[in-house]
């Protein structure tokens, strides 16, 4: 299954099977994203919703570029778990403050990055889940998205500094976490 | 550096990857709330139409009335020497007329 132009036409038009089929790709495409960002599958799936409500509506916009589809929706998508984080706005600065600038000297960066694809996709799910809520999505939008710190701190309403301190320690707790799974995972084998 | 770099990557290709189950239940959720929205949009509708009525309704009726009333004004000001002068009249008529019923009851 592909997205075509025919198919966003028949969304546009308000065709319950072209709809269907749309919202499946869509689910295929962006939940593990979307999971990520909200650590639990019920919170994604209706964050998915809610995007794929906004992108419904303002189909027309790309039904004759099917192939910007992906990256269009992905953008929605972000944006709309992002205004989701900003209503539901907790404690964010100085939540878990450290002075990270001398930490990152003594860290070792010893952890090998095969770890990371030799881990069971349930306890990669599990190790995201376990991460705080702010440090998973400022990971999430420099990891994945791409975007910088200073974009971060724009769009999550924190300081440089912060954004740079949440990026790295959910970096290491992953690091740990793969590190550790991995190991006990070969244990269990042998 | 770069090593964090590679595994930022890792992770963004074992997102990318994820696998998650789809069913139909979800797809029934979901256009419940396509319909839902379309029902909202139907209602909107509704309103800004009635709405603009009603404002439109109210405007003629302003129009209207604030028309009358200025008429009134004017056709008050054209006769308003000779009213006075008859109220005038009339008032003493009335006057005289009580006068002499007050005479009439002593």
């Amino acid at each position: 299954m592909q997205i075509t132009s025919e198919l966003l036409e028949s969304c546009e038009a308000n065709d319950r099977r072209g709809q269907k089929r749309l919202y499946e790709l869509f689910f295929k495409m962006h939940m593990g994203v979307c999971f990520s960002y909200m650590a639990n599958e019920e919170d994604a799936r209706s964050m998915l919703n809610v995007a794929f409500l906004k992108v419904c509506t303002h189909i027309e916009t790309v039904k004759n570029n099917p192939q910007v589809f992906y990256s269009w929706s992905r953008k929605i998508l972000v944006n709309s778990i992002l205004d989701e984080f900003r209503k539901n706005k907790r404690v964010r600065e100085n939540e878990h403050r450290k002075e990270f600038d001398h930490e990152m000297e003594f860290e070792s960066s010893s952890h090998d990055n095969d770890g990371m694809a030799s881990l069971l996709e349930d306890d990669l799910k599990a190790l995201i889940a376990a991460l705080p809520e702010n440090m998973r999505q400022a990971f999430m939008l420099f990891a994945v998205e791409g975007y910088s710190h200073k974009e971060i701190c724009a769009l999550m309403g924190i300081t440089e500094r912060t954004s740079k301190w949440l990026v790295y320690e959910a970096r290491q707790a992953l690091k740990k976490g793969v590190e550790k799974l991995n190991n006990w995972n070969n244990k269990m084998v042998i | 550096m770069s090593q964090e770099k590679e595994f930022d990557n890792a992770f963004k290709e074992r997102i990318g990857n994820m696998d998650f189950e789809f069913k139909d239940a979800y797809w029934t959720e979901m256009s419940a709330l396509l319909d839902n929205k379309k029902k909202k949009r139907g209602l909107l509708f509704w309103w800004i139409s009635s709405g603009s009525v009603a404002a439109i309704l109210l405007l003629v009726g302003l129009v209207y009335f604030t028309r009358n009333e200025s008429q009134k004004q004017w056709a008050g000001f054209v006769n308003d020497s000779p009213s006075t002068e008859q109220n005038m009249q009339e008032n003493e008529n009335f006057s005289s007329s009580k006068q002499t019923l007050d005479a009439n009851k002593n």
